[in-house]
């Protein structure tokens, strides 16, 4: 009887292989294949013009080497990301409370919402960069037009900084909105209505209700948060291009220039090995965290 | 569960040293003696990027009504006669379309890297690197002969492997009309005139208009406009192998061009886009000078101004210095399927009827005939004042670094070049903290 069982697992299992192979090979091919390429491409000097040289722990050493400013950059990649995704994180929390609500136009205001998350991002951080042009930009026109000075927002570290960021969660913030929107519609009313009934107010309601609910939600939006901020280069690369002189570059930009504008692939690969296992350090530990916490809640 | 991973384990490997595989193609030349070993094989068919135009960009162009500029003249007409000369060697020349500058090179080195180069490699910037690479097969010594030294490239062996098919140098363009508003009658010649005068026309202006100065755009736009000022000072960012970033002539030169950025409107000499800067001289005309390739004198006869050219100005003491610009590099590179075929593809580039159009976008042709034919160009003001610059056959392209090249250039524009204008750090910090990252990428 056990036997049975086992093979008839087995044959299912066998079936599910057959159906996942595909997209094994797939994934292996344009996934594995680069990503163990990538790594080995850390260990060599390579300009995709000659073979590749055996450098060893060259590049290694030149990334954690300060004149080269390669952990300055991951501590920008960090310290951006962590700013962004905070940001990102409340902002989207709150309209996705409010795109809870029963109003009128709801469900205009929750497609409103979710517009940038789709538009092209090279079409709209130009709009953003046309805003910003010193000269005739529209943020400098309405400043000259309340007599205040221009400013040369692309001189500005901090400005850049502020613009990124500003640019990351508007067009992100729609998309965990709609997220944690799914999370409060599946908190059972019941539960609120008990607490209601036992006198908790709104905040308490809050606290106690609908937070422990979003856990699942929260911890999702985090953790592919926490990697999408560590990979962030685009909207950087098209808002500032690392401007003012490099100072809003980061590495996840600089690894892009180096594997696909320089050729430098030595320093692409050791970069990206070390920015991808430190990402995951970051996504264990926060899920560590995570489980951990709700392991002493339920025991 | 395990023979399932045996299976993936090896389907993974199969992947794998299926795309490890080397192509080892054989083009059939002999690298050493540069001859081709067979160049009759059926189905030959040569691929060729940027040169020519394919059948959208023709189409584009019509659309336009714009398939008499001389740049579509020269693409056509290249077209129109490879394809009939590789017929009759019985060739067929696709000519695509991979964009220009990094979308170029990147295209061009996936293909090298895979074993599978293009017939004819083309670019600018890019391809002293690829010279030094030792990727490109020296140039038929009648090609070499043709062209003016200041259109080619050389390997580390000095043999010649690229040539352009045309470039253009700098020249200072002006507008006579904010010139004479603010008292003046003539270009200036020197920096010291050069300074004085826009600093007058921006006082002059009064936030309308402006004097000018040299851009320091923070990607190569500006290290090609800014390094024929270093060059009139006798120095550049290498020199003979040696970094001379913290060379006394070039932080002079780096304090002139953050004086004269002063002369330009908030942001527009550092932006990330030069077309602001162009748009400012030629179409609002309230800027009174700009640095530019020889093309500016197209785009201020379209904006009907008042303009005017000439040579560069020079520092006291200083030398004559320029930097090729715009330069289209044609080369062959040694996976070439067969490279005699792709040298008649640049032969044809260069031949007198093609290469003379260039001169009515008064743009210099490579060929030292023409060069030598003064009645040819001598009554077109601009193409004058470049072909003097050429004829020299001293005037190269921007340095090239040993190694690293690409990086090298990037943190000299954005660290050195934007830095220097965007802020008032000293220049001898701004210099000693690039130089310290451009040496450990040269180390």
């Amino acid at each position: 009887m056990a036997l049975k069982r086992l093979s008839r697992e087995k044959r299912e299992a066998r079936i599910a292989y057959m159906i996942i192979i595909p997209f094994f090979i797939y994934i292996a091919f344009w996934n594995l294949i680069p990503l163990v390429q990538g790594i080995f491409y850390g260990f060599t000097n390579f300009n995709a013009l000659s073979p590749p040289t055996w450098v060893g722990l060259n590049n290694f050493r030149r990334f954690f080497d300060p004149v080269n400013q390669y952990i300055t950059l991951l501590w920008r990649q960090i310290w951006m990301g962590v700013l962004a995704l905070s940001i990102n994180t409340v902002l989207s929390f709150f309209i996705g409370l409010a795109l809870n609500a029963k109003m009128k136009g709801r469900g205009f205001f929750r497609v409103s919402v979710y517009i940038p998350a789709v538009a092209a991002v090279s079409v709209t951080t130009a709009v953003f960069v046309s805003l910003l042009d010193p000269i005739n930009g529209g943020l400098n026109r309405f400043l000259i037009s309340v007599g205040q000075n221009p400013i040369a927002w692309s001189h500005s570290q901090f400005w850049m900084v502020f613009w990124v960021i500003v640019f990351f969660v508007w067009r992100n913030v729609g998309m965990a909105a709609i997220i944690w929107l799914g999370g409060l519609q599946g908190i059972d009313p019941a539960l609120h209505e008990a607490a209601q009934i036992d006198g908790a107010s709104k905040f308490q309601r809050l606290r106690y209700v609908t937070l422990p609910g979003l856990r699942f939600v929260a911890g999702y939006i985090i953790l592919t948060g926490i990697i999408a901020v560590m990979q962030m280069f685009d909207v950087v690369m098209f808002i500032s291009a690392g401007n003012p002189f490099g100072q809003t570059d980061v590495l996840m930009y600089r690894i892009y220039r180096y594997g696909a504008v320089h050729f430098n692939l030595g320093m692409a690969g050791t970069s990206s090995t070390i920015l991808g296992a430190l990402t995951l350090v970051f996504a264990v530990i926060y899920l560590r965290f995570n489980f951990k916490r709700e392991e002493n809640e339920h025991a | 569960m395990k023979k399932f991973l045996s299976l993936f384990g090896v389907l993974l490997l199969a992947v794998v040293f299926l795309a490890a595989c080397d192509d080892d193609t054989d083009n059939g030349y002999d690298d050493d003696n540069g001859e081709v070993a067979d160049a009759s094989a059926e189905d030959i068919r040569l691929v060729v990027p940027y040169l020519g135009l394919t059948d959208e960009q023709i189409e584009a162009a019509e659309s336009l009504g714009e398939m008499d500029t001389p740049y579509n003249r020269f693409m056509y007409g290249l077209r129109r006669e490879a394809e009939s000369a590789m017929a009759d060697q019985g060739a067929e020349v696709e000519f695509v379309d991979w964009g220009w500058a990094e979308s170029l090179d990147q295209q061009q080195r996936a293909l090298i890297a895979a074993g599978d180069a293009p017939d004819i490699v083309v670019g600018e910037i890019f391809m002293p690197t690829y010279a030094a690479e030792d990727i490109l097969l020296p140039l038929p010594q009648d090609i070499v002969d043709a062209v003016n030294p200041s259109f080619l490239v050389f390997n580390d062996n000095d043999q010649a492997v690229a040539v352009a098919a045309r470039a253009s140098v700098f020249s200072l363009f002006y507008n006579r009309d904010l010139l004479e508003a603010a008292g003046f009658d003539s270009a200036p010649t020197t920096w010291d005139e050069f300074q004085m005068m826009s600093d007058a026309i921006t006082e002059a202006g009064n936030g309308e208009f402006f004097g000018g100065g040299v851009p320091s755009f923070p990607h190569a736009g500006g290290a090609l406009r800014a390094t024929p000022f270093f060059r009139q000072m006798g120095t550049d960012f290498i020199v003979d192998g040696e970094l001379q970033l913290e060379s006394q002539e070039l932080i002079e030169t780096l304090y002139f061009i953050r004086a004269m950025n002063h002369n330009l409107p908030l942001g527009l000499g550092n932006s990330a886009s030069e077309d602001p800067m162009w748009n400012a001289f030629e179409v609002e005309q309230n800027i009174a000078f700009v640095i530019n390739g020889t093309w500016q004198a197209g785009g201020a006869e379209r904006n009907d101004m008042n303009w005017g050219v000439a040579p560069l100005p020079l520092p006291a003491g200083g030398v004559e210095g320029n930097c090729l610009v715009a330069a289209m590099y044609m080369a062959v590179p040694r996976g070439a399927s067969h490279p005699e075929l792709s040298f008649d593809i640049i032969r044809l580039a260069l031949s007198e009827n093609l290469s003379e159009i260039w001169l009515d976008d008064s743009v210099p042709s490579p060929r030292q005939d023409i060069i030598d034919h003064t009645a040819r160009w001598s009554d077109n003001e601009t193409l004058a004042v470049a072909i003097e610059a050429v004829s020299t056959g001293e005037v190269s392209g921007l340095a090239t670094f040993p190694q690293n090249d690409a990086q090298i250039w990037e943190i000299i524009n954005t660290q050195i070049l934007a830095r220097t204008t965007m802020t008032n750090d000293p220049i001898a910090t701004i210099v000693a903290e690039a130089s310290a990252q451009i040496q450990s990428l040269l180390d």
